[in-house]
């Protein structure tokens, strides 16, 4: 399996569902090799059935810089990015990163071949193509976003969504989070439809169930942001329905949680509204906060220009937070029990925010059908139907 | 000797427009009916009409004409004659003709079909049943005789307040668990002291045409007028009380089904097994009580439940009803027709109906009737519950205005009292009369 990133060093949904993904299916007995850049501490396998490789063991790359074009982690602040190794380019690192990911993979094959190879996202698509190329194994591809996602349709990079758009091509199966994401699929990169298969991503609803609401203050309603802060997650719309909100209930605090290359902006924007003592930026919060502050929150507000999928919805509703999400998040197609609106309607996200705050019959309806719900989704169901995408692969295995 | 009765319930909500915490309320009294959505009452209206009302009241014009012996009844909702009166005069004066052939009764229901016998005090349901029976007189000429609750809920408490009316019959559901054995063939009592007649209807038969007519999976399809009459005929009892939607004809089941051939070809074929006879509800109600019924709990004829679950089954719709309900003193308070009629719009328990959350089978059904575009149950709920709290908002300022005017009104005519009657009201005028007197030119006012 070619990744970019791995607890404890995640940026977003890539890293989360690698982790499990990755641990279940060993846990179901598959061997897994996991490919990933080196990093300042190395990462730790949670199962003797995954062998994490960090290519190659003398160079490395800050997975900082994930495939988003953020800078969010906990290592980077402390100051341990590692970019000087690769070059100074984030383009450059993937470019090395690929390079010596494809180098290693066929040394490893070479002692012990493997069945199958899973690469994810275009980031690691290079080597997963030429491996493709040069061995005669299937390939799956596990799209978690695509340029036209992250950039909101604006500035697309060419190269990079010519990459996604040869990786959908020629990997014999393709995995999209969501209906929504294999229609984009379909539409932006030509992908064969009978080679796209939907399987959506869990949550570990052990993890975030039972949290502790320890970061509320008492008698005072917290609406949360939580996910990078970059133009595809809709901050901006969040500070604006805020701003609706506190005309009608003036004592509610918003929380934005992560960092990200919009940070400046979003401060100078809710000093602008006159919102700037009702807003906290909380900055990267680390991962063992994390259910503690969804569970704190009276709601938790995702409006995504374009989400493929938005797992943060899912675990803020295991901890039993009402969530409000915009239109064009995938995961929206699968929930019953979660408000929705226009990502640019903030008249509409603050109606529900305030609904949600007002009128304690939905509430609790929604409390509780939004832990019953997100309790269907299991990364042991991600990883079974990832397995029969496998066994597509196999069997409708193209010609190298 | 058996009665067939065919009772068909015709009602059109007034839906509500999308209302968020930002919309703006009505702040006069003419501005009231901003909170219903008009297009799209006249969209639903306009389809239903062209669908369901005008093609089935011609066919049973021409049954009526046909056949003597043949009857019908109807409960027509007071929202439902307003829309018609506005909308489609068409359909208002097709019902009006049916009516005229005196051989169509018309029953009495809340004007607003709402859940108001359903409130702890029965001040607001009387109300709107009074209302009804106007509405029903004005349009029709008629007094309703028999009583039909909002979707057959009925209860002994219900059957109580309906007699207090002078109803001499109310309808409601013969299902198994209330009937304890007895056959809903029959009419029966509530317990004593009531004396009303109950009229229950056979949910087989009626679900036959209401929701069967029309699925292929069914092993009876094709139902033809043939088979369904000859089913009539072997029932057993005094009465086979046939209850359903209006819009079965046309809506539930579209034209091509067949459903208009077979409503069009039914009471010939009813008429003949001679021991077969059409009867109006009060008909059935003249027959002798076979039995008591104690009905304790709510009943009705909606779901597979056949309760208040479609309308009070989650906690939205039950939050939304104690806010419905909690207004009733307040609207009182005021005697406003505006403000009276606004109230009795929003009770009306179609919004409560989309605001449930059933899922399964049922859930499609729900899906079906719910008209907002895209809306969930609980965007619905958001909408409606930000209405009834702006209305209670329009409420309370009106409440202020009405006290301010009064205040002044009782300020001023204390002083043209006092004015008047004080004693020092004759001194002041001899006073003024003295000066005028004294005066060359008459006195002209000057303002100061």
């Amino acid at each position: 399996m070619l990744g970019w990133e791995f607890p404890p060093f995640i940026s977003g949904g890539l890293g989360v569902h690698c982790f499990e993904l990755s641990r279940t299916l060993a846990s179901f007995g598959a061997q897994i090799d996991f490919f990933m850049p080196k990093t300042a501490q190395p990462v730790s396998s949670p199962s003797s059935n995954l062998k994490i490789i960090q290519v190659p063991q003398a160079i490395g790359y800050s997975t900082a810089f994930g495939p988003y074009n953020a800078v969010s982690t906990k290592e980077h602040a402390k100051g341990n990015a590692l970019d000087h190794v690769y070059g100074p380019g984030f383009f450059d690192a993937v470019y090395a990163y690929n390079q010596a990911c494809f180098q290693c993979v066929l040394q490893e094959h070479s002692r012990t071949p493997y069945d199958l190879i899973h690469a994810h996202d275009w980031i690691t698509s290079l080597a997963a193509l030429k491996l493709k190329h040069a061995l005669p194994l299937p390939l799956i591809g596990t799209i978690h976003s695509t340029e036209f996602d992250r950039s909101a349709g604006l500035n697309v990079n060419p190269w990079v969504s010519g990459l996604e758009a040869s990786f959908v091509q020629k990997s014999d199966a393709i995995i999209a989070v969501s209906r929504m994401a294999r229609q984009k699929l379909l539409r932006h990169y030509a992908a064969p439809a009978e080679r796209v298969f939907v399987v959506y991503n869990g949550v570990d609803a052990t993890r975030f169930s039972n949290a502790p609401p320890s970061f509320k203050r008492k008698g005072e309603k917290l609406v949360l942001f939580h996910g990078r802060l970059s133009i595809q997650k809709g901050p901006d719309f969040f500070l604006k329905a805020a701003k609706r909100v506190l005309e009608r209930m003036p004592d509610v605090r918003f929380v934005v949680s992560g960092t990200g290359d919009m940070l400046q902006q979003l401060v100078q924007e809710a000093a602008g509204l006159g919102i700037l003592d009702r807003v906290t930026f909380a900055g990267y919060v680390p991962e063992e906060y994390l259910p503690a502050l969804y569970a704190s929150a009276d709601a938790y507000v995702l409006p995504s220009v374009s989400e493929p999928f938005g797992i943060t919805a899912l675990e803020a509703m295991a901890t039993g937070t009402p969530a409000i999400i915009s239109h064009s998040t995938g995961v929206r197609e699968a929930l019953n029990h979660a408000l929705s609106a226009d990502f640019w309607d903030a008249d509409e996200f603050a109606n529900k925010i305030l609904a949600v705050l007002s009128y304690p019959a939905l509430n609790g309806v929604l409390k509780e059908g939004a832990k019953r719900e997100a309790a269907l989704f299991s990364w042991k169901n991600t990883a079974a139907q990832t397995l029969s995408v496998y066994d597509f692969a196999i069997k409708n295995k193209r010609p190298s | 000797m058996t009665f067939v009765c065919l009772y068909f319930h015709v009602h059109q909500p007034f839906r509500l427009k999308k209302f968020s915490f930002f919309s703006k309320g009505p702040s006069h009294l003419r501005e009231l009916p901003a909170y219903f959505d008009e297009n799209l009452n006249k969209h639903y209206f306009e389809k239903a009409a062209k669908q369901c009302y005008l093609p089935t009241n011609a066919i049973l014009l021409k049954l009526l004409e046909r056949h003597p012996e043949f009857k019908v009844n109807f409960s027509i909702s007071g929202t439902f004659l307003e829309q018609a009166k506005r909308f489609s005069p068409a359909v208002y004066e097709s019902f009006q003709q049916l009516a005229s052939t005196r051989r169509v009764e018309v029953l009495g229901e809340t004007y607003y079909h709402s859940l108001s016998s359903l409130y702890a005090s029965p001040q607001e349901f009387f109300r709107q049943v009074r209302h009804h029976e106007r509405a029903v007189k004005d349009a029709f000429g008629l007094s309703p005789r028999v009583f039909r609750n909002t979707e057959v809920i009925y209860n002994n408490r219900i059957a109580q307040l309906a007699e207090a009316r002078g109803y001499k019959a109310i309808l409601t559901e013969g299902i198994e668990r209330v009937l304890n054995g007895n056959s809903a063939n029959h009419v029966y009592h509530p317990p004593e002291p009531s004396r009303i007649k109950l009229l229950l209807r056979n949910y087989r038969l009626s679900d036959d045409i209401g929701y069967r007519f029309a699925s292929r999976h069914w092993a009876e399809w094709p139902l033809t007028s043939e088979k369904y009459a000859s089913w009539l005929a072997a029932s057993p009892g005094e009465t086979l009380n046939i209850f359903m939607d209006y819009e079965t004809f046309g809506e539930h089941h579209w034209r091509d089904t067949g459903i208009f051939s077979f409503l069009e070809h039914l009471p010939p074929r009813i008429l003949d097994y001679p021991h077969l006879k059409f009867a109006s509800c009060s008909d059935v109600a003249s027959l002798p009580a076979r039995n008591t019924l104690d009905i304790p709990y709510e009943i009705s004829w909606a779901d597979l439940e056949r309760d208040t679950s479609a309308w009070l089954g989650n906690s939205l719709q039950q939050a939304c009803f104690k806010e419905l309900e909690s207004l009733a003193p307040a609207v009182s308070g005021i005697p406003d027709a505006a403000i009276q009629d606004t109230y009795g719009r929003l009770q009306t328990s179609d919004h409560l109906y989309y605001l449930c959350t059933k899922s399964w089978a049922d859930g499609d059904v729900h899906k079906y009737f719910s008209p907002y575009k895209d809306a969930t149950p609980f965007d619905n709920f958001i909408s409606f519950m930000n209405v009834l709290q702006d209305f209670k908002r329009f409420l309370e300022a009106q409440k202020q205005k009405q006290k301010h005017v009064q205040r002044t009104a009782e300020l001023h005519s204390r002083r043209v009292k006092r004015t008047l009657e004080g004693p020092l009201h004759s001194l002041r005028l001899k006073k003024r009369l003295r000066e005028t007197r004294k005066q060359p030119f008459p006195p002209v006012a000057i303002n100061t």
